[in-house]
């Protein structure tokens, strides 16, 4: 993971566990089995994409490097970022400490997860569709097709209309 | 006689040719298709026969058809309003009294198995349904009667889909939902008190012009409209991962536009298209004007305790999700017991619709 990323990574943690221990504190939708963790982050262009796990929400986070880049972006406005897996829809939130960022939720609340172990697989396999390296679904997968044989037309066969020509072309 | 088609009644009405693109390409917006569905949508009308639309209503409040005529788009309303042949509506034919019935005789008789029933409201089943009587009989039977030939079924609203306030505890008429009398159809659920306009418009729209039931999910309804809830995209949603909520109507945190969760939004249990289509052409939804969802959309909402009530029961969030999620929803997912699939679904429910899901 790059510098800045790893940075923007652990900033969102930070911030988010403020607002765990102090404005979410005994609201019944936390889970209590869960913790705020930021999992999966990486450079996307110069973005840091990854999964903010807290215990009241699991969501795709998008932050700019330059934290200057997003400052006037409205909260609440609907951004549409273009992913190997279709375009996706985030809103833009204001952390305090952080700045702006956008997220796209996945879950919300997490009662269903039993442990943080199950939390971060699920934060890592949604990643891995988000970005193509696996396809959304089973049915949409790519189907491979054998490489279709070369279409080898001779000139004397095109003009006396026989179709393919029976021995390959050097 | 000819059957005219859409196109052919569009323009009698005085709709210009660039009008009627434009209706093709808004519609196929509305449904979530891509602009090359545009094309699709225009061939289907200028080729299809109309189809007539038998409208009838139960128990009922009309709210569904005030929604309706009020589709956001001037055109669209006027081009839906013309195109679905309303044969039968007793709030908005011409006709009374025997006229009418003998116009929903005429009409099932002659499109016999070629016509939509679109139900508003639901049939009272105590007292042999005489809790609620059209024409001089119970409704359950004109609805029974009226459904046996139907190509398709629509459950417009919350009182037809799921029962609504009339069905609330101690719900004295026994008023049922209509899946509950029609067993042997396939019925597409618009829930909603009352459903928006363009989702009404959009599914109608849909059957009519590709023949057939949009997808549906577990509960049927249409996936293209309910497949996320209003907190999914809702645009306070920042204020709620960030711990910023209303505490009482008219504090400081209203004042600044932050989370309903506290006094109350049902926005996290309800499945609906209110935060991304909005209402009266998009201008606004409950959560904008400042009021929590109340979730009108879902089963049993009058019998949830109050509006105004948070909701608390953390479980129920799992149980009550969406069923194409509930590979996570249902049961716990423990360490590495991660259904991948059901990642899968969460994200493409996620995902903008694109079009090629059809």
């Amino acid at each position: 993971m790059k510098g800045w990323v790893a940075d923007i990574a652990a900033r969102l943690a930070d911030g988010f566990e403020v607002v765990h221990r102090s404005r979410m504190a005994g609201l019944p939708i936390v889970n209590p089995r869960l913790r705020v963790e930021a999992a999966g982050f990486r450079d996307w262009g110069d973005l840091a994409l990854g999964v903010l796990i807290t215990p009241w929400f699991l969501s795709f986070v998008l932050a700019p490097r330059d934290p200057a880049r997003w400052a006037a972006l409205p909260v609440g406005g609907a951004r549409t970022h273009r992913f190997p897996a279709g375009e996706f829809e985030f809103l833009v939130g204001t952390l305090e400490g952080f700045g702006r960022y956008q997220s796209c939720s996945l879950f919300s609340p997490v009662p269903q997860f039993a442990d943080q172990v199950a939390a971060r697989g699920t934060a890592h396999a949604a990643l891995d569709i988000l970005i193509g390296a696996e396809p959304p679904s089973s049915r949409r997968a790519p189907v491979t097709r054998p490489p279709a044989p070369p279409r080898r037309l001779s000139r004397r066969a095109l003009l006396l209309g026989r179709g393919r020509s029976k021995e390959p072309l050097p | 006689m000819t059957i005219e088609t859409y196109y052919e009644v569009m323009r009698r009405q005085g709709i210009s040719r660039r009008s009627f693109l434009k209706f093709c390409s808004l519609t196929a917006a509305a449904l979530g298709l891509g602009p090359e569905f545009s094309g699709r949508i225009a061939h289907a009308m200028e080729t299809k026969p109309r189809i007539p639309v038998l409208w009838l209503h139960g128990l009922e409040c009309t709210c569904c058809s005030e929604s309706f005529i009020r589709s956001g788009h001037p055109l669209a309303k006027d081009v839906i309003l013309s195109m679905i042949s309303l044969d039968y509506d007793d709030t908005l034919m011409a006709s009374a009294g025997q006229q009418a019935e003998a116009i929903l005789t005429e009409t099932m008789e002659k499109y016999r198995g070629n016509y939509v029933l679109a139900c508003e409201g639901n049939p009272p089943l105590n007292e042999d349904g005489m809790y609620c009587i059209v024409g001089g009989r119970p409704f359950v039977e004109q609805l029974r009667e009226v459904a046996e030939h139907a190509r398709f079924i629509i459950s417009w609203g919350s009182c037809a889909s799921y029962g609504c306030v009339q069905a609330a505890k101690p719900n004295p008429t026994r008023a049922t939902p209509i899946h509950k009398v029609i067993l042997d159809k396939p019925i597409v659920k618009v829930p909603g008190c009352p459903p928006i306009a363009e989702v009404m418009t959009g599914v109608l729209t849909y059957i009519l012009l590709f023949d057939r039931l949009p997808e549906l999910d577990r509960q049927g309804r249409p996936k293209m409209f309910y497949s996320q809830r209003i907190h999914d995209k809702c645009y306070r949603r920042p204020h709620f991962d960030a711990g910023q909520f209303v505490e009482s109507f008219d504090d400081e945190g209203a004042r600044k536009g932050y989370c309903l969760y506290k006094v109350g939004c049902k926005g996290p249990t309800t499945y609906n298209a209110c935060s991304t289509t909005g209402w009266n052409d998009g201008i606004s939804f409950p959560i904008k004007s400042g009021h929590g969802c109340i979730g009108c959309s879902e089963d049993g909402f009058w019998d949830k305790g109050s509006w105004y009530a948070r909701l608390t029961d953390v479980e129920a969030f799992g149980i009550e999700a969406n069923a194409d999620k509930v590979g996570l929803g249902a049961a716990a997912v423990v360490g590495a017991g991660i259904a991948a699939h059901a990642v899968a679904s969460a994200v493409k429910q996620t995902r903008k619709h694109d079009g090629d899901e059809q």
